[in-house]
């Protein structure tokens, strides 16, 4: 056995990258760089898709009244949109940013385990497929349509809603066991693939944040794959976990649900915490600060976030002794986040700043998550929470929290590291127009929502009070705009591809670190022979 | 208290500068490629594997109990 995986280690990167040509290339590799490409060209793609359905959902909210559908497709394309961005968007991208960069970074030849790797891509596009098929299927008046119960799934209306939810329920338990995949070969190769001499306490940041992630959702997925099997038993044959009918309790899903549900937004943050700090210290040309205050951060945060679930159960009931607790624990988070923005802040200080795009989008991914951090803040406030409870102040939280992580951080890094992959400078005019337009269409899609949600607008209602209309008509236009500015970002990127100015083996003056030491773009095979860290 | 925050931010100022922790991990890689190397990845290649199983069986543990923990009774 160790001696074929000998042979399936790669060859000499200055060769011919010697593998098969057209799909099969695609189908059969198990290299980091084709995998890595492969994952965010699907993240980018469902990004398209679920954006395309939130905007039906914003144009159905432009007007009160119903304008353009029936609420129980409402109801389809807003669970849809949740489940696409966070599993078939957000978290493939993470991976593929560390499918590309983790090996470059570490001055390894590949991921740890290439061929779970290629396994664990392409169990994507089938469960994405098997979950937004009842979508289309219910469209042409075949069958009900597809899993409406919003993103959370909760019981017992996942026990009583249509097949679309066991497509849902099966196309779940595939996401995940890719994500676990994903993550053991994130694990052992940031354990065991090292360069000699890159202790973990040399290791870059970029590392730090996927490897706490990674042990985040080993721990986490599991369960959610329990709970939906759960779900799953349920439905068909006649176990009673969540149906209070025969016993069962429906807030057990909420806290199972839960339970993966909130690490992953930190599963989602985490990585970007890796990302953003190499941004920072590239163009303020100086060393990250507090780089071991950034790691224990970051483990802080990992550890924390797997005890604070219940935070999003507050108006379900449960004891003052039990909503204090959670209330604390959640507050507790903030301390180390605190901690990773003073260092993000500390590494900007008194350098020599300058903003070209990446640097744009990790400052503007700073700012609006500082946002999203502190109306968390307010969330987790037991006292105040039933306020905000399933209002659209808290669609605007969690918004602010995520999309400045999952797609300006991700964009950063992409920006940023976008040279190494193609060779080619970005247009950088496009990258600065493609950044102030997304500053201009998120703000003005979600700042409205803060102010209709504390006027007490609920979530997951495709139909609201006149009262609540211009604030609505404002942020229809500005999704609109935010989702006209992916396109931008999609052309700026197949013209880097394709061409532009030449990019040198260190594409930014300040940037450090072994992926800016092979030439750009990289090799098909890197580091084939190890580079000493000193 | 004008010279509390002047000295606050002067020390800032100097750590930032010479990074308190002796560690400087985006400065410090180089890339020398001295030792040819396919034997070290090939001999750390059956730990990726002994590891991989490792991870793989935590995370159907975890699985099970998820699934055991709240069975029917």
């Amino acid at each position: 056995m160790a001696h074929d995986m000998a042979h399936d280690l790669p060859h000499d990167g200055a060769h011919d990258a010697h593998y098969q040509g057209g799909a099969l290339r695609w189908i059969q590799t198990t290299n980091h760089k084709d995998i890595g490409i492969m994952y965010l060209i699907f993240a980018i793609t469902m990004l398209l898709v679920g954006g395309a359905m939130i905007l039906a959902v914003r144009a159905e909210l432009f007007q009160p009244g119903l304008q353009l559908m029936q609420p129980e497709l409402f109801n389809q394309l807003i669970t849809l949109h949740g489940l696409i961005m966070v599993f078939g968007f957000a978290m493939p991208a993470a991976t593929g940013l560390a499918n590309y960069m983790l090996p470059l970074i570490l001055g390894a030849p590949d991921m740890a385990l290439p061929r779970l790797n290629n396994w664990g891509f392409w169990i994507l596009p089938p469960a994405a497929i098997m979950l937004v098929l009842p979508f289309f299927l219910g469209l042409m008046g075949i069958g009900p349509g597809a899993v409406d119960t919003g993103w959370t799934m909760y019981a017992p209306l996942s026990v009583q809603s249509g097949w679309g939810m066991d497509f849902a329920i099966f196309s779940v338990h595939m996401l995940g066991v890719s994500s676990i995949l994903g993550s053991i070969n994130v694990i052992v190769t940031i354990l065991n693939m090292r360069a000699p001499g890159m202790t973990l306490f040399k290791m870059p940041l970029f590392a730090h944040g996927f490897l706490v992630t990674a042990i985040l959702l080993i721990t986490i997925m599991p369960v959610l794959a329990g709970g939906v099997t759960m779900v799953l038993m349920d439905r068909h044959f006649d176990t009673h976990f969540f149906t209070a009918a025969g016993g069962g309790d429906p807030v057990l899903w909420q806290h199972i649900f839960w339970f993966m549900g909130h690490p992953e937004v930190y599963v989602l943050l985490l990585p970007i915490c890796g990302v953003v700090p190499h941004v920072l210290s590239a163009f303020s040309r100086k060393p990250v600060y507090g780089y071991r205050a950034q790691v224990y951060g970051m483990w802080g945060i990992g550890g924390l976030s797997v005890i604070v679930w219940a935070h999003h159960m507050f108006t379900s009931g449960m004891s003052t002794g039990s909503q204090l607790y959670f209330m604390y624990s959640t507050m507790l988070i903030s301390l180390p986040l605190a901690v990773l923005f003073f260092c993000w802040i500390a590494t900007l200080w008194r350098g020599s700043m300058t903003f070209e795009t990446p640097m744009l989008f990790a400052v503007g991914f700073i700012i609006l998550f500082g946002w999203g951090g502190l109306t968390g803040l307010v969330l987790a406030d037991a006292a105040a929470d039933p306020q905000y409870h399933n209002a659209y102040f808290l669609v605007a939280h969690f918004h602010y929290a995520l999309y400045p992580t999952t797609v300006m951080g991700a964009m950063a890094g992409v920006y940023y590291w976008l040279p190494k992959w193609t060779g080619h400078m970005l247009d950088e005019r496009l990258g600065k127009i493609h950044f102030w337009i997304v500053m201009v269409g998120f703000n003005l899609t979600f700042i409205p929502q803060f102010l209709v949600g504390l006027a007490g607008m609920p979530r997951r209602i495709p139909d609201y009070p006149l009262m609540f209309s211009e604030w609505n008509m404002l942020s229809t236009v500005g999704a609109f705009i935010l989702g006209v500015s992916h396109l931008l970002f999609i052309y700026n990127v197949i013209k880097c591809v394709r061409g532009g100015e030449k990019a040198q083996d260190k594409a930014w003056e300040g940037a450090e670190g072994l992926e800016w030491t092979v030439p750009s773009p990289a090799p098909y095979h890197t580091f084939e022979t190890q580079p000493t860290i000193k | 208290m004008d010279s509390a925050i002047s000295c606050a931010l002067s020390h800032l100022r100097d750590a930032t500068y010479h990074q308190v922790s002796g560690v400087l991990p985006m400065t410090t890689h180089t890339n020398d490629e001295v030792r040819p190397s396919a034997e070290e990845w090939a001999r750390r290649q059956k730990a990726n594997v002994r590891l991989g199983y490792l991870f793989g069986a935590v995370a159907f543990a975890l699985f099970l109990v998820a699934l055991w923990k709240y069975r029917p009774l």
